[in-house]
C-alpha cells in the first residue's frame, strides 16, 4: 500500500516537472542547433555547437541587456530595501495618530493594478526628462506597498520585549532596527530581495515604453526587440540569447535559496 | 539599591490600572510582586523600569527621583518571560550585547563574559546559537546576560512561567543561590503564589489595581489582610464560608451541621457587630478521620465528591449540608470512600474572620477571654 502510494506521487511529481522544464529543455536544445535546421524543423539534428552564443553575444548587444537589467533590478531592490524598511518599521514600532488608517490607504493601493498608474507615472517621469535613463526606470519603484506589507509582516513577529530590552541598553531607532530589527527579520530580508530582484529583472511593460535605445534596454524588452529587427528571424540566435538571460536568474535563485534556508533556520525563536 | 515608590498611579485613557502604589524595597532584597493576570504587576515593573511612563507619583533610586528618567539611566537589568534573546547571535554574543554600552576593556568584557556563564553553568555552550538550547537554558542564557551587566538592580517578568513544572523548581532554587551569591536588589513578578512563597523575602500583593498587603511570605500566609490575600497564597486555596453573627455579637454561626443534627457555631468573648461575614479556614487546619467518634462539638460528618490523592497526602472535596469544604488529609484516601468525620479548628490563628463586603480582616485574637486565648470553642 505505502510502496504504491510512494510510486503514485513520484509518477505525479515526475510528471509535472516534465512538464514544467521542458520548454526551458526545448530552448536550451534549440539553442545550440543551427538557424537552418530550426528553419527546417529538423529538431533531431546533431549539428550541436555553440555557435548561436557566440553569435549572440558577438552581434547582439545581449551583454548591453543584460548589464543594464542588472543595474535597474539591483537600484530598484536596494532603493526598495531601504524605503519599505524604513516605512514598515514606523508602521510597527512608532505609534501615532491614524496609523491603522494609514496603512489601510497603504493596502488599498496595493489594489491599483500597475497598469493603471503606467500613465501618470510616464506623465510625471517625463516631465523630469528621466524617459530613457536609468532614473525613470528605478525611482518609479523605490516604495511598493506590497514590500512594505511584506515587511511589516516580518517585524510584527518581533517579540515587544526586544524592544523594551533595547529601550533599557538605551539603543535609539536607528540601532535598534539595524542591530536587532534587521537581523531578525534575516529570512524575510532575503526573501524579499530575492523577490523584488526576480520581479523586476522579468519587467517588460514600464521599460517597454520608458527606453528608446540599447544603452538602456533591459533584457525582456531587447529580446523582444531582436525578433523585431532580425528579419529572417535567427532562432537560434534569440534562443542562446534568452538561454543567456536566464543564467543571472538562476545564479540568484540558486545564491539566494541556500541564504534562504539558513534563514528560516535562525528566524524562528522559541516561545 | 534601595527603591520607593510613592503615590504611584497608572492611567490609560479612562482605566485605572494601578492606584496609589507606596512601598519601600529595600537594598539586596528579593522583592515579589505577585497577583492574578490583570493586576497591573507588570505594569508596576515596567514603570520601575522606566519602559511605561508614570501617570503620577514618584520613584526614588536611593533616594533620588528617577521618574521621568530614560530606562538607560536607571541602571538595571531586565529578565522577559520569553527571554528576549537574539536568536542570530550566539550564547556569548548575546551577553557581549548586553554589556556592549557598558565602555568596557575587551578583557573585562571576556571576563564577564566568562564569569557570568559560569555561574548559570553555560561554559560549553557558550559558542551555541539559542535556538540550539533548552528552554531552561535559554533563561539561564538571559540571566546571565543581566548578571552580566552587575547591574545594582534586576527585574524579572514571570521568567519562569514559560518552563515546565519540573524545570521550573530547578530554576527557583537557581535564582535564589544567584541572588544570594550575587546581593543585588531583585524585583520578581510572577502569577505564581507558589514562586512568591518560596522565593521572596519579602512579597506584595497586588490585585485591583491596588496593592492588597506586603510582607513576608509567612505573614501573609498566618495573617492576611484581607479574603483576597487569604484565598490567593496556599495551595489548595482557602476555604471561604458564609457566616452569620448573630444579634448578641458573640455567636459566629457556620452552615454545617452535627451528627446529630445541631448546627455548629464558634463562641466569642467579646462582641463584633452583628451581620454576615466570610470565615476562611485552611484545608490544611482542617482534620479529616474516617472513624465515626461520636458526637463532638467540633465534628461533623461529610460526604465526599471527589478524592484526588497526591501520594503522600489526599485533597478531599467533602460537603455538610450542602456547603462545600475542601480538605487536605495527611495520608491517602481510598477514592471509593464517600463518607468522612472532619474536625473544625479550635485555635483563633486557624481561623481567619473578613468582613462579608470588602473582605477586610476581621482581628478575632483579641475577642477571646486571656485565659483562652489562641482556642476557641465550637459549641452545639
Amino acid at each position: 500500500m505505502t510502496w504504491l502510494k510512494t510510486i503514485n506521487r513520484y509518477f505525479w511529481l515526475i510528471f509535472l516537472a516534465v512538464i514544467t522544464i521542458a520548454p526551458i529543455l526545448l530552448g536550451v536544445w534549440a539553442s545550440l542547433l543551427p538557424t537552418a535546421d530550426i528553419a527546417a524543423g529538423n529538431f533531431m539534428s546533431t549539428h550541436i555547437s555553440l555557435a548561436n552564443y557566440i553569435g549572440a553575444i558577438q552581434t547582439t548587444p545581449v551583454l548591453r541587456y543584460i548589464t543594464n537589467s542588472f543595474v535597474t533590478s539591483t537600484l530598484i531592490t536596494l532603493g526598495e530595501l531601504v524605503f519599505c524598511t524604513l516605512a514598515a518599521y514606523v508602521f510597527v514600532f512608532i505609534d501615532f495618530r491614524c496609523k491603522k488608517q494609514l496603512f489601510f490607504v497603504f493596502l488599498i493601493t496595493m489594489m491599483l493594478p500597475f497598469e493603471a498608474q503606467i500613465i501618470p507615472n510616464f506623465q510625471t517621469i517625463r516631465s523630469f526628462g528621466w524617459l530613457n535613463s536609468y532614473a525613470g526606470l528605478t525611482i518609479p519603484f523605490f516604495a511598493s506597498a506590497f514590500g512594505v506589507f511584506m515587511l511589516r509582516q516580518a517585524f510584527l513577529k518581533i517579540p515587544s520585549e526586544l524592544q523594551e530590552y533595547s529601550e533599557i541598553l538605551g539603543m535609539n531607532h536607528t540601532r535598534f532596527l539595524m542591530g536587532i530589527v534587521l537581523p531578525y527579520s534575516r529570512s524575510t530580508i532575503v526573501t524579499f530581495v530575492i523577490y523584488m530582484f526576480l520581479t523586476h529583472w522579468n519587467a517588460y511593460l514600464w521599460p517597454l515604453i520608458t527606453t528608446f535605445t540599447d544603452a538602456y534596454r533591459p533584457t525582456q524588452v531587447g529580446l523582444k526587440q531582436l525578433q523585431a529587427e532580425d528579419t529572417f528571424s535567427n532562432w537560434g540566435v534569440i534562443m542562446a540569447t534568452a538561454i543567456l538571460i536566464l543564467i543571472p536568474t538562476l545564479i540568484v535563485l540558486i545564491i539566494g535559496q541556500r541564504y534562504f534556508k539558513k534563514g528560516l533556520n535562525v528566524g524562528g525563536a522559541k516561545g | 539599591m534601595r527603591i520607593q515608590l510613592k503615590n504611584l498611579s497608572k492611567q490609560y485613557q479612562d482605566t485605572e490600572v494601578l492606584t496609589n502604589i507606596n512601598t519601600e524595597i529595600r537594598e539586596g532584597e528579593f522583592f515579589v510582586l505577585v497577583g492574578p493576570s490583570g493586576s497591573g504587576k507588570s505594569t508596576l515593573l515596567r514603570m520601575i523600569a522606566g519602559l511605561i511612563p508614570t501617570t503620577s507619583g514618584q520613584i526614588y533610586f536611593d533616594d533620588q527621583d528617577v521618574t521621568n528618567d530614560s530606562p538607560k539611566d536607571r541602571h538595571l537589568a531586565m529578565v522577559f518571560q520569553n527571554y528576549a534573546l537574539l536568536p542570530f547571535l550566539s550564547v556569548q554574543d548575546n551577553i557581549r550585547f548586553g554589556i556592549r554600552n557598558l565602555g568596557l576593556s575587551k578583557t573585562e568584557e571576556e571576563a564577564r563574559i566568562f564569569e557570568a556563564l559560569n555561574m548559570v553553568h553555560l561554559l560549553p555552550q557558550r559558542h551555541r546559537k539559542p535556538k540550539a538550547l533548552s528552554g531552561g537554558q535559554q533563561q539561564r542564557v538571559a540571566l546571565a546576560r543581566a548578571i552580566a551587566t552587575k547591574a545594582p538592580l534586576v527585574l524579572m517578568d514571570e521568567p519562569l512561567s514559560n518552563l515546565d513544572a519540573q524545570l521550573r523548581s530547578e530554576m527557583r532554587q537557581e535564582i535564589v543561590r544567584l541572588h544570594k551569591e550575587i546581593g543585588m536588589t531583585l524585583i520578581y513578578v510572577t502569577h505564581d503564589q507558589v514562586e512568591a512563597m518560596t522565593m521572596g523575602d519579602r512579597v506584595m500583593v497586588l490585585n485591583d489595581r491596588q496593592i492588597q498587603q506586603v510582607g513576608t511570605p509567612l505573614e501573609l500566609y498566618n495573617r492576611p489582610k484581607n479574603a483576597f490575600v487569604g484565598e490567593f497564597i496556599g495551595s489548595p486555596r482557602m476555604n471561604i464560608i458564609d457566616v452569620q453573627v448573630d444579634e448578641t455579637g458573640q455567636s459566629i454561626q457556620l452552615p454545617f451541621k452535627q451528627k446529630n443534627g445541631v448546627s455548629m457555631a464558634y463562641h466569642l468573648t467579646e462582641a463584633i457587630p452583628s451581620g454576615r461575614y466570610r470565615l476562611g479556614i485552611r484545608p490544611e487546619d482542617l482534620q479529616v478521620s474516617f472513624v465515626d467518634q461520636g458526637s463532638h462539638k467540633q465534628i461533623m460528618p461529610v460526604k465526599i465528591e471527589a478524592v484526588a490523592n497526591l501520594g503522600k497526602e489526599a485533597v478531599l472535596t467533602v460537603t455538610n449540608s450542602d456547603s462545600n469544604l475542601v480538605v487536605n488529609c495527611k495520608t491517602q484516601v481510598d477514592s471509593d470512600c464517600r463518607q468522612a468525620f472532619v474536625k473544625l479548628p479550635s485555635i483563633v490563628d486557624q481561623l481567619h474572620l473578613f468582613e462579608a463586603e470588602h473582605g477586610n480582616t476581621v482581628d478575632l485574637s483579641d475577642k477571646i477571654a486571656a485565659e483562652q486565648r489562641g482556642v476557641i470553642d465550637a459549641i452545639s
